[in-house]
């Protein structure tokens, strides 16, 4: 058995129940794991244009040389296909997640599975070691998450782990998410519904072997110190307060303290009869189970009115929960509620069958059912906020602000909400034109699947202007090439965004948490021990450790960038090729950051976004006309497939 | 490798020392960090079911249950083994893989060992093997220095002689 890897990726077709395996070790210098495996795959597998819930779609679930290791963070999985939330016409992209899943499906002996074809009738897969089983879904098929997975694990093996899709997946409800609870889902990109389009209820798995490592010696004491560095969690920790001693952990090997993890015990039920005994919250599920607000903002004749959240005894709990049951994407709040409650503003009181009440828990509670059942106007809502405007569009007297709000509140391909100085994150200039760079170039969303790197850095600036420009000094110009990268000006932030592509794309390769890596400054736990440090620069070459000493395959960091740049070429030429990308396609991002960032009111115009773009793309070696890699750059990246261009 | 004694020899002094792991399940949060750090010190390879030390965890209900050889002064395992292939050194239960022919009845004995989280069969050594305290490295149990949520602690424990 290679080193690192387990050496085999399944291939399902869920049409004629074939089952093939692929050699891992084909890709695996070349493509890491992960989400660089998965586009070698897409690239190979996808035929051009293909619809999500086209049967020869592809899902594949992919793990990577770290995941099931010791590696801090290491137990994630990253799912990729072509996600029918993008608007208006679905592409390919990507989803991670942690948890155990992953870890267990390479106990089992696989580094993945590519799932291909409809079922007949709804089914599971069952892999218990090297056996799998197709087997009738027909008692589960309905079930909601929690119920579907306890009945899995009392049929088949308690220490089995499962992912899992709600009714809202078996519904094609287009931001469904695939779940493994407590609290681990791939909820951004419709995942869930893609597996409910292929009749996929659930995917257990149960593994007994192990995963060899090349040099566990050297592997151990990169670990320990890759732990020791990370364990401070995102670079702006220490800015913020301590959670109690027990806050959970959502993924295996995970040591870090990210203090977004919370527990309720006993939550007395609101809406249904059950009581609560334990719920988890991470991340975004504190959105819910917490009063808010996010604030809103204002700007170019719209208007975002905050979001909130519920306290978690007045149903923030319930809500949570019901959603993760649901198999929806948490997500679904932060863009519909405002929607709605500025839908109430201007006067709008009732759409279909719909009275509208969104700032009430109960209202969201039924909302929630009708969309995952796609009851009444649940229906509509289940086509996500783009495709749900256009519907209504064509019903009623929509005004024109709601029109631009759901431009606003969800891009074609992906909602805005994080990182980028408009929503709800402080991001001052220089910060939010690399996002915006991201979010022009990018499959999906960035930055919710990227914290840390160089947005995060923003709330270290905006704590204390002065120091930060001294400390970053030395540091800009040895990870950026130049001071200049933290100016706040429109020069050198091609530079830095496509570092931090290259990065995310390293993360969820390995894979590793993004809000632990990479580390960027060293590790501190209070502000004191930040202030007073003059060398703040951290480890940039940890991953390169950890792989190496994982797997035998002696990459350095250079070379590893270099193998990312490939993946992130590789994709972009899936979307140019197979989906039709160019660069009309990403200017389209170009008018949110227009409006001011409310932070420092600093924008962008169409001329200036022009330029930064044209930047970009001469850096990547990309046709500044079309956007498209050129033949020369995919050359030089080892990349065979300019026969297409 | 014959005749080990059961019993660790006596000392001049009046107290024998036994070492163990004291598992604290309610500041487990089950990261498995312990499990694959184990595995990876006595197999090589990273892989929870050839760990020494198991967590049972419940994720869902926030709970963790931790499962490591309590290293008794008396051992039950040790009376059983027909090989006398367990022995107590420095206060620590070993079993030595040389002597032991796999025959089980040290796992059956142990009164600790629910399905076979502490004392279990190692399917390609063909020998029974549990927690060693990682006598083979100097600093202490990989486990309890890897711990990110300090669940286990090392403790010496003066046992009077009998």
């Amino acid at each position: 058995m290679p080193y690192g890897y387990a050496g085999k990726i399944l291939e399902i077709s869920l049409e004629n129940e074939k089952i093939k395996t692929l050699d891992t070790m084909k890709y695996a210098s070349s493509f890491i794991g992960g989400r660089g495996i998965a586009a070698k795959i897409a690239w190979d597998e996808l035929p051009k244009h293909v619809d999500a819930f086209d049967p020869e779609n592809r899902l594949i679930i992919m793990t990577g040389p770290l995941t099931g290791t010791l590696a801090p963070t290491s137990g994630r999985t990253i799912f990729c296909s072509v996600s029918p939330r993008v608007y208006p016409r679905p592409w390919y992209t990507h989803s991670t997640m942690g948890g155990f899943f992953g870890s267990e499906l390479k106990y089992a002996g696989f580094d993945g599975i590519v799932i291909h074809g409809c079922a007949e009738r709804p089914v599971y897969i069952w892999i218990k070691d090297e056996e799998i089983d197709i087997v009738p879904a027909k008692d589960i098929w309905g079930l909601k998450v929690r119920s579907a997975i306890s009945t899995l694990k009392r049929k088949l093996d308690d220490l089995a782990q499962i992912i899992c899709i709600g009714p809202a997946g078996e519904k094609l409800v287009r931001y469904a998410s695939i779940c493994s609870p407590p609290e681990n889902a791939s909820g951004h990109s419709g995942f869930g519904a893609v597996m409910g389009s292929k009749n996929l209820k659930a995917i257990a798995v149960r593994g007994t072997g192990g995963i060899d490592i090349f040099d566990p010696k050297r592997f151990l004491d990169t670990c320990k110190y890759a732990m020791r560095m990370c364990h401070t969690g995102m670079v702006d920790q220490f800015l913020r307060s301590a959670t109690p001693n027990r806050s959970p952990i959502c993924s295996q090997s995970c040591n870090v303290d990210c203090r977004v993890g919370r527990i309720f015990f006993n939550i007395e039920p609101k809406f249904s009869s059950e009581k609560i005994k334990v719920h988890q919250t991470f991340c975004i599920g504190n959105c819910w189970a917490r009063h808010g607000p996010y604030s809103g903002y204002e700007g170019a004749n719209i208007k975002v009115p905050e979001i909130t959240g519920w306290n978690p005894e007045d149903g923030g709990v319930e809500l949570h929960r019901l959603c993760d049951d649901l198999g929806l994407d948490l997500w679904v709040l932060l863009v519909f509620q405002p929607w709605f409650v500025r839908c109430v503003e201007l006067g709008i009181k009732k759409i279909g069958d719909l009275y509208l009440n969104p700032r009430d828990p109960l209202w969201f509670y039924n909302l929630l059912n009708k969309i995952a059942n796609r009851e009444g106007i649940g229906d509509v809502l289940a086509e996500d906020l783009r495709r749900m405007t256009d519907i209504l569009r064509r019903r009623m007297n929509l005004p024109n602000e709601l029109i631009k709000l759901s431009e606003e509140l969800e891009f074609a391909y992906g909602f805005p909400a994080h990182r980028e100085g408009r929503i709800w994150d402080p991001e001052p200039m220089p910060f939010w034109v690399v996002s915006a760079l991201m979010y022009a170039t990018e499959s999906r969303d960035p930055a919710i699947c990227a914290h840390t790197s160089f947005l995060h850095l923003a709330n270290l600036y905006l704590d204390d202007p002065e120091s930060f420009r001294l400390k970053f000094k030395s540091v800009a110009k040895k990870i950026w090439g130049s001071e200049r990268a933290l100016y706040p000006s429109f020069d050198h932030k091609a530079e830095v965004a496509i570092w931090c592509q290259h990065r995310h794309v390293l993360l969820d390769s390995l894979p590793l948490c993004d809000f632990a890596f990479p580390r960027v400054i060293k590790p501190f736990k209070t502000k004191e021990e930040w202030l007073k440090t003059k060398d703040i620069y951290g480890d940039l070459e940890i991953e390169a450790k950890l792989f190496s000493t994982c797997t035998g395959i002696d990459l350095s960091i250079d070379e590893l960038e270099k193998a990312c740049e490939r993946i992130f070429n590789l994709e972009r030429m899936i979307l140019v090729f197979k989906f039709d990308r160019d660069r009309n396609v990403d200017e389209q991002v170009g008018p949110h950051f227009e409006l001011p960032c409310k932070t420092d009111r600093t924008c962008l115009n169409a001329q200036i976004f022009k330029r930064l773009l044209d930047e970009y793309y001469i850096l990547r070696g990309w046709d500044i006309k079309t956007g498209h890699p050129t033949k020369e750059k995919l050359k030089s990246l080892d990349l065979n497939v300019s026969d297409v261009l | 490798m014959q005749g080990f004694s059961r019993r660790q020899k006596r000392s001049s002094s009046s107290h024998l020392i036994r070492k163990l792991i004291v598992p604290n399940n309610s500041l487990c949060k089950g990261c498995g960090l312990c499990e694959l750090a184990c595995s990876l010190i006595h197999e090589g390879s990273c892989n929870p079911s050839l760990s020494r030390i198991h967590v049972l965890k419940n994720h869902e209900q926030y709970k963790f249950q931790i499962f490591v050889c309590l290293q008794c002064s008396n051992p039950h395992c040790a009376e059983a083994c027909p090989q006398e292939a367990i022995k107590i050194e420095d206060g620590v239960v070993l079993i030595v893989e040389e002597a032991c022919t796999g025959c089980g009845l040290c796992a059956e004995a142990c009164p600790f060992n629910l399905n076979y989280h502490i004392i279990f069969h190692h399917p390609t050594k063909g020998v029974y093997v549990k927690c060693d305290l990682c006598s083979s490295r100097e600093e202490k149990p990989i486990c309890v220095a890897i711990c990110p949520s300090k669940a286990l602690t090392l403790k010496e424990i003066k046992v009077v002689k009998e």
